[in-house]
Formats: structure tokens, C-alpha cells, sequence
């Protein structure tokens, strides 16, 4: 990278806002998504918003391409950088900056945890709802860039449900404010087409977020069945029973496998498929729900229908279930996570196809997912030292991800398109729908410096990943 | 399906007094789309109409030659119970929706002014919603996927048909309030819910609006759910539309199953207090009413003025009992209706002959001091020669060159409701 540039956001930023050194920066060279490796040229982590403003305002000046990143916990390469040399880190942006307990909000700081928002008003009986399985690292800008969601978004809603506002340094330098503090802003909703661009709109600095009331009480059920389809036939059953759970989620036998030997919770390693399925609300109304669950249950053939005893075990049933990722070590050197919708109706149609493609490419997939709202989570297993494996696990992904489309469900319902699926959007959106998301981009990020090479294929160049386009050696 | 010359096109279509030359009915979105091609080459101004129930809303057409009118296309597209999921025309009135999704126990969480005019497009272009926002949302939260034809006749959709989706840029959220200036929506998709099983209504009533905020602010602060909460300075169901001195009102409704709405309704004594002046269970007919009335307050009863105000909860006592004296000062009564949960403060002033700069300086006072706290005051009905004066929509800060490009980019000639929207837009 030119010294000058270089010099110049040394200025900005200050020494300790600088990553230069080659094994420092190669930290930042993926995500979640660990199929694709870029090493950025330079990161530099602001320590407030008038810092972003100036360096995103040089490099603006400078035609220099950057892109931003929270925690680098994404699942689809959305801070990857692809031809954008400078990386700006949100990390330093690590402050709550207001709590409003009567009016029920909070403005925090993009590079604010997401886990550390409900901390903070867990005392006053508050929370921030969106909980990703990635909650204790993940920030509070990555979670506005992906709109990510989480088990309990079944009832709750998605990030965009909960964000009141947005302060953004816009690809340009200047600095907007998006929606408010209060419900109804006139004008545009451009914090909602904000949220979930994935940081293609500019570089969120700080959000004002809307706190939920703690529920009065909590139940949570591990239903315990022989085979998946039982379990699914479950989830139609609450579905159309009129209970709106708070969490509804499958784990398979592999998954189940795993987390037991790394949690020891207690699963039956011997099941074909459980269901934790959690409602809450005012206590009063727990009772009658547990009822019409566990003869729902019943009625599908459960082996077992266990009720969390108190809060220590809920919580730790839900520590096994966010960490099911991490699990899955234990039984592959690399894994991948794909993240398809289907309506909740079509989810025995999508494990079955799933089986078909596991068995088809030759690989292990395990199976944890939000059945309440018919988002999966496959992991694809692998070994990145074998080419071969890993060329199959992407067209394995792919090949999930259509039969997803063709039954009428998306490529992705909380992770992003990133990189990993760029190459797919043309299956669920016409030229004419890209067309306008192109121009959407324009009226934010005229000159795609924000970001680039991100969510929308390049008319023509169709990319398509068969294997790691930049791999880098550790 | 374009209306012949000459006839005067009914009340429906006025916008502002202004008539448009033409009205064309179109019936399938093929035919949207032509139309939409051939105005945008004519430079022809268009407005898309429902059945023209909140044509009041937004500034003084710039110019306006034909109206759209939206209400052919009304069919189920497609309805999966079981998934939760509805897709339907933009032209369905959120009445035919409601009792479509009612034969399956379910709903669209939505209760907007006027059901029966109000369709599926205008709901989501004006952003309509009532009482039950606190406990449910605003069609944001429900709206999952939308097809909209641009103003040059290309049909393109945003989201999907199913409940989770983050592919792509969130169109869906971009049309909810665009006042129809991007696009006209044509089609639909909504995530839905079960229509709660039972439901009740309780009237609490208190001697000052700060008692009645008081008392909101403890039921949102407990463990109460409330699926509506209204805090008025009239009663819908008292006959005279005089106020009381300085009563107001809470209107607290609970739904859900029967345990939790018994269990809520024993407690709510203990959770707002003892100030109250009194409190009493609705029956089911009062119920009813008062719901549509807190429903269609926006649009009802006859007003000189009407704005929305968008504040923090916690303002809203003292802000509806400045208000108030400030109304009387100038003899023109205000009715206010707030969705105390919510920080959304309806006013309503009455009084025929109040002179147009009292009502101006009242517009101005509710603009200095919702916008002292970061809120808004946007007003909603006004006579059309006052409108440009007391710039209805207000100011949007910084954030406008960003629309106006968002404008000018999918919208370039400038056809679609011109003038009608923020800055002019």
C-alpha cells in the first residue's frame, strides 16, 4: 500500500488504530465462511464515528475501496475483501451510549457485542430479542449489516424488527441519520433497505435498538423422537395449533451425537431427531400451551417429552444448541453452513433432499436448524487439505440451496448472500430485480467503493466458486 | 377499462380538489405495466388510487392526469394456512383479507382506519395502522414480499414467500410508507398469525393526562401484555363529544387465551395504582365500538386540523395537556388519541372558524416542541390552500438528498404522485 495513503490514516486513526504488520492483518482474512481467504492491505479501527467519516472521507477521495467488519462471525464472506484494499474495523466503537428504561430503547455503538446490549438491561427485566447462536461475539453493526436473526426470532422478529434507528458514514464521508428515536419518522424507510444490505450502504456507526420486556416465565421441551419426520410432523402440528413459540428448533442424530460428547447434557444419542421447543409469556397462559404441546407431541409418535426443570437447565439445553456449531469440530476438520429457507410446510421435503445430496457427493451433513420458520442449517463436512472434497461440498451446498428455490422458499434466511451465494441470486431474482438492487446501491454507494464485489452479480461475469478463489496460507 | 372522456370522475379519485383527466382500471399487472410505459413516455402524472379513503394525507398534487385505480386487482394469489403465509393483490381490502384469513382462525395483524376502504397497496404506501401496533407491529413487520411495477412499466419484486429471507436488498421495507412515489405496489405477501382466542376491553379513567400517562407507563413497564393501549382525552362512548374538564382516558385491551386475559385483568388494579378515577370491564357491544372508533379516530368525525405526532412514550402526558391548552386558546378544541405504547399522538381540532394563522402557529407549536424532543409532527388533513404553508410532511434533516436521489432514480420523469411526498417529492 502507498506510504502516503498509509501516513494519512496513521493521522486519522492514531498508531493504535492501525493494523499493518503482515501476521496482524492475516487475522482478518475470513469469516465464518472459511472457504475463501483474503488478506486486506490494511486495517484501521476508528475510535469514533467523526474517525470513520474522515478515513472513509480520504478514501473516497483516494478511489481507494474499503469494507467494513464487526466480529468477523458472518457465515457468507460479507467482510471479505475482494478488491478493497483497506479494511475498517468497528471493534473500537465498543459503547452504549444511552439507556432509555421507560422508553424501552438503547443507542449503542456498532462494534457493541450484541450479548452485551441485553446485559445491560437485564437487571430492569429488559432485553434486546434478536439473539444469534453467535451472540458473544457477534456486533451489533454485523447483526444491522446481515438483518441477522437467531432461534427465538420465530416469535420475535428479525433485527430489522428491532432497530429504531441508524447513524451511517456514508460511502461519501458524510454522516446520516436514519429513522430516529421514536417510532414514526417521515420520509423514506432507508434504515429499513439499510438494514440487511450488508454493509454494501455505508458503515453503520451507531443504532438506537428497541429493548422487549423479559417474559414472566419460560418453558422449555427437549421432544424426543425416533425419526425426523415425526419431529417435523410436530412442528406442522404447533404450527397450526395457534401457539406462536418462542423457539422452535430440529437437531438430527449427528448433530445430537456431537453436542452430547462436547456438552454432556444429555441427549439420546440413539434418536433420530429432538425438538426443543421453548414458549413464554405471562405465566398464566404456560399451562394450557404445555398441555396441547406435549399431546401434539404424543400424537407424533414422541419417545420422550422432557420440561427444563429451571432456568440453570433451559439454559444450559440452549447453551448445547448455540454452540452446536462449535460441536461439530469434533467430528470434521472444516465445515460449511448453508442457511436456505423453505415454507415451514416443506421442511420433510428439504431433509429428504438433503439425504439425497449427502449421499450423492459422498459427505457427512448434520442437520440444526429454526424449524418454526422452515430455515436450515445443513453442515457440510469436510477436509480443506482434500481438493476434491472440498470442490464437492460447494456443489453439494448449491445443489441444497436449488432445491430450496425450486420449492419456493431463498437462498438464505438469516446469514446473508455475501460472496459465498452471489453466483445464485439470478435462481430467485429476475435481471430486472437485480437491475433495481444495483441501482439501490448507486443512490448510497455511487462508485461501489463500500463493499464491493458483494451480494449482486456482475451482469455478464457470472462468478461461480468451484473451488477457494484466494486461499491464503496461515 | 379507461374511463370515457367527459364523464366527471367520482369524488374517489379528487385529490386536493384536483380532478384527474383520466381514470383507468386496470385488471392484471400486465395491464399496470402498460399503462405505467405509456405514461412514463407521455410524462403523464399518475396517482394510484384504492377507494380513495386517505386521499387527504401528503401535499397538493404538482400536477395529477390520471388516476390509477388499484381496487381490480383484488384476487388471492396465493394462501398457504398451514405455512402462514397469504399473497394477495394490492387492491384486496384489508376487510376481504381479514375475513379470508378469518375462516382459518388467523389474521393479519393489522387494524388500519376504515377496512372496508382501505386496501392491502395503501396500507403499505401510507404505513396504516392502528391500536394494535403496540402488542403486534406495523405492516413492516408482516410484509415479506412485494411486487411493484416502476414508473417506466418494469415489473420487479422484492423478498419472497417465506417468513425468514435476507436475499437481496429488503425492498419490502423501502415501499412500506413511500407513499406511492416509487413504484406502484401491485402484489403482496404477509407473514400472518393466529387471531387470538378471546379478548377483552378495560376503561380506566383519571383526573389529569399526567395520572392517565403515569399509569400507561407502569403497564408497560410490568409484565402486563397489553394488546392495545389508548390513552384519550374523550370517550368514544360517551355521547357527548365534550370533555370532561381534564379527564382522560386508558383504554387497555387484553387478548390471548382466556387464562392469561383473566389473569392480567385481576392484576391490572395493582399494577397502575391507586389514582384512578375508575376503572370498568367493556361488554362485548362496547367493546366493539370503542375498538373501531380508537380504529378510525385518524379519518373520523370532522376536524379543521389533524396531525400525527410521533414523540417518546414518556412525553406524551405533558405534551397532550400543553397541546390541549394551547387548542383552547386558540377555540379549537382538540381530541387527542395516543398509542400511549407507542408515543403516537393523534390530534384532531375542531372549530369552523378558526383563522388560518392560528391554525398555522398551531401546526408550529406542535412542530417546536415535537422536534425539541426528536419527534415529528406530521399533519394529516388541513385545507389544501394551507397545505404547501404548513409543509405537511415537516422537515427530514440530513437524510433528504438521499431520497431525492432514491426519487430520481426510480422515478426520473417524475410521474408518480408528484409533489405528494417529503420535500416536495
Amino acid at each position: 500500500m502507498d506510504q502516503q495513503v498509509l501516513d494519512r490514516l496513521y493521522d486519522i486513526v492514531g498508531p493504535d488504530g492501525v493494523v499493518a504488520h503482515k501476521s496482524a492483518r492475516s487475522v482478518y482474512d475470513c469469516d465464518g465462511y472459511t472457504l475463501e481467504k483474503a488478506v486486506p492491505e490494511i486495517v484501521v479501527l476508528p475510535h469514533s464515528t467523526e474517525e470513520v467519516a474522515a478515513v472513509v472521507k480520504f478514501l473516497n477521495r483516494e478511489r481507494i475501496a474499503f469494507v467494513p467488519r464487526g466480529a468477523g462471525t458472518g457465515l457468507s464472506g460479507g467482510c471479505l475483501p475482494v478488491e478493497a484494499p483497506v479494511m475498517i474495523g468497528t471493534s473500537r466503537l465498543n459503547k452504549i451510549v444511552h439507556i432509555d428504561l421507560l422508553n424501552r430503547y438503547v443507542v449503542a455503538q456498532s462494534g457493541v457485542v450484541n450479548l452485551w446490549v441485553s446485559n445491560a438491561v437485564k437487571e430492569q427485566g429488559l432485553q434486546y430479542a434478536p439473539d444469534p447462536s453467535s451472540q458473544q461475539a457477534c456486533t451489533i453493526g454485523g447483526n444491522i449489516a446481515e438483518n441477522s436473526g437467531g432461534p427465538h426470532t420465530l416469535k420475535y422478529g428479525v433485527t430489522t424488527n428491532h432497530v429504531l434507528g441508524l447513524e451511517v458514514v456514508l460511502p461519501d464521508g458524510e454522516i446520516v441519520t436514519l429513522g430516529g428515536t421514536v417510532e414514526d419518522v417521515p420520509g423514506y424507510d432507508l434504515r429499513g433497505i439499510t438494514i440487511g444490505a450488508e454493509g454494501t450502504f455505508g458503515i453503520v456507526t451507531q443504532a438506537a435498538l428497541k429493548l422487549t420486556r423479559q417474559p414472566q416465565a419460560y418453558r422449555t421441551f427437549l421432544a424426543v423422537f425416533e425419526s425426523v419426520h415425526h419431529a417435523t410432523q410436530t412442528v406442522s402440528g404447533i404450527i397450526a395449533s395457534g401457539i406462536v413459540p418462542a423457539a422452535l428448533e430440529m437437531m438430527d442424530t449427528l448433530i445430537i451425537q456431537a453436542i452430547e460428547e462436547a456438552f454432556h447434557f444429555g441427549f439420546p444419542t440413539d434418536a433420530g431427531a429432538v425438538l426443543i421447543i421453548e414458549i413464554d409469556g405471562l405465566a398464566a397462559s404456560l399451562d394450557p400451551q404445555t398441555e396441547r404441546i406435549q399431546a401434539i407431541c404424543k400424537h407424533n409418535k414422541a419417545r420422550e417429552v422432557r420440561i427444563a426443570r429451571d432456568d440453570a437447565e433451559r439454559m444450559a439445553l440452549w447453551k448445547s444448541r448455540k454452540r452446536a456449531f462449535g460441536a461439530i469440530g469434533r467430528l470434521s476438520p472444516n465445515y460449511c453452513t448453508q442457511d436456505g429457507v423453505v415454507p415451514r410446510t416443506k421442511v420433510p421435503d428439504i431433509l429428504q433432499r438433503i439425504t439425497e445430496v449427502s449421499e450423492k457427493y459422498q459427505l457427512r451433513i448434520a442437520n440444526v436448524f429454526h424449524a418454526g420458520d422452515g430455515n436450515i442449517h445443513p453442515i457440510l463436512m469436510y477436509d480443506e487439505r482434500n481438493a476434491d472434497e472440498t470442490r464437492r461440498v460447494v456443489q453439494a451446498g448449491k445443489e441444497i440451496l436449488n432445491a430450496c428455490v425450486d420449492l419456493g422458499g431463498s437462498l438464505t434466511g438469516e446469514h446473508g448472500i455475501g460472496v459465498e451465494k452471489m453466483g445464485q441470486m439470478p435462481l430467485i431474482f429476475s435481471p430486472e430485480d437485480l437491475m433495481v438492487m444495483t441501482q439501490l446501491r448507486s443512490v448510497f454507494n455511487p462508485d461501489n467503493l463500500c463493499n464491493p464485489n458483494k451480494i449482486i452479480p456482475t451482469p455478464g461475469g457470472c462468478i461461480d466458486v468451484t473451488t477457494p478463489r484466494r486461499q491464503v496460507p496461515l | 377499462m379507461t374511463q370515457a372522456a367527459g364523464h366527471p370522475p367520482s369524488p374517489q379519485f379528487i385529490i386536493d380538489g384536483q380532478a384527474p383527466e383520466t381514470v383507468v382500471y386496470p385488471a392484471s399487472i400486465e395491464e399496470v405495466s402498460r399503462l405505467l410505459k405509456e405514461a412514463n413516455e407521455h410524462g403523464r402524472a399518475i396517482s394510484p388510487v384504492g377507494h380513495g379513503a386517505f386521499l387527504h394525507l401528503g401535499g397538493v398534487p404538482k400536477r395529477y392526469e390520471q388516476a390509477l385505480c388499484m381496487t381490480g386487482l383484488s384476487a388471492i394469489v396465493d394462501y398457504q394456512p398451514t405455512d402462514m403465509t397469504i399473497t394477495v393483490g394490492a387492491g384486496m381490502s384489508l376487510a376481504q383479507l381479514q375475513a379470508i384469513l378469518g375462516e382459518n382462525g388467523q389474521w393479519l395483524p393489522l387494524d388500519p382506519p376504515c377496512l372496508e376502504r382501505a386496501t392491502v397497496g395503501g396500507v403499505i404506501a401510507a404505513n396504516l395502522n392502528g391500536p394494535t401496533r403496540f402488542s403486534q407491529g406495523t405492516v413492516r413487520d408482516f410484509l415479506i414480499g412485494i411486487k411493484v411495477v416502476r414508473a417506466d412499466g418494469t415489473l420487479i419484486k422484492g423478498g419472497g414467500q417465506v417468513v425468514k429471507n435476507v436475499a437481496g436488498y429488503d425492498l419490502p421495507k423501502l415501499y412500506c410508507g413511500s407513499f406511492g412515489t416509487l413504484g406502484v405496489i401491485v402484489e403482496a405477501t404477509f407473514m400472518i398469525r393466529p387471531r387470538p382466542e378471546a379478548q377483552t376491553t378495560l376503561a380506566l379513567t383519571f383526573s389529569s393526562a399526567e395520572k392517565a400517562g403515569e399509569a400507561a407507563l407502569k403497564l408497560t413497564g410490568s409484565d402486563m401484555q397489553p394488546f392495545f393501549l389508548e390513552l384519550a382525552n374523550f370517550s368514544p362512548l360517551s355521547s357527548s363529544r365534550d370533555q370532561q374538564g381534564d379527564a382522560y382516558c386508558l383504554f387497555v385491551g387484553f387478548a390471548g387465551m382466556q387464562e392469561e386475559i383473566d389473569d392480567q385483568r385481576n392484576h391490572l388494579r395493582d399494577v397502575v395504582g391507586d389514582d384512578i378515577g375508575s376503572i370498568e370491564e367493556l361488554s362485548v357491544d362496547e367493546a366493539q365500538t370503542l375498538s373501531q372508533a380508537l380504529r378510525d379516530f385518524p379519518v373520523s368525525g370532522p376536524a379543521t386540523l389533524r396531525c400525527k405526532v410521533s414523540l417518546q412514550p414518556t412525553q406524551l402526558a405533558t405534551f397532550c395537556s400543553d397541546l390541549a391548552a394551547e387548542a383552547r386558546r386558540r377555540y379549537a378544541p382538540a381530541r387527542l388519541l395516543a398509542r400511549a405504547g407507542n408515543g403516537i399522538l393523534y390530534a384532531a381540532f375542531e372549530g369552523d372558524t378558526v383563522p388560518d394563522d392560528q391554525i398555522l402557529s398551531l401546526v408550529d407549536w406542535i412542530r417546536v416542541h415535537a422536534t425539541g424532543s426528536n419527534g415529528f409532527g406530521v399533519v394529516e388533513e388541513i385545507s389544501s390552500a394551507l397545505k404547501e404553508r404548513a409543509n405537511v410532511w415537516g422537515s427530514v434533516g440530513k437524510a433528504f438528498p438521499l431520497m431525492q436521489r432514491l426519487k430520481d432514480t426510480l422515478d426520473p420523469k417524475g410521474i408518480l404522485n408528484p409533489g405528494r411526498f417529503v420535500g416536495g417529492i
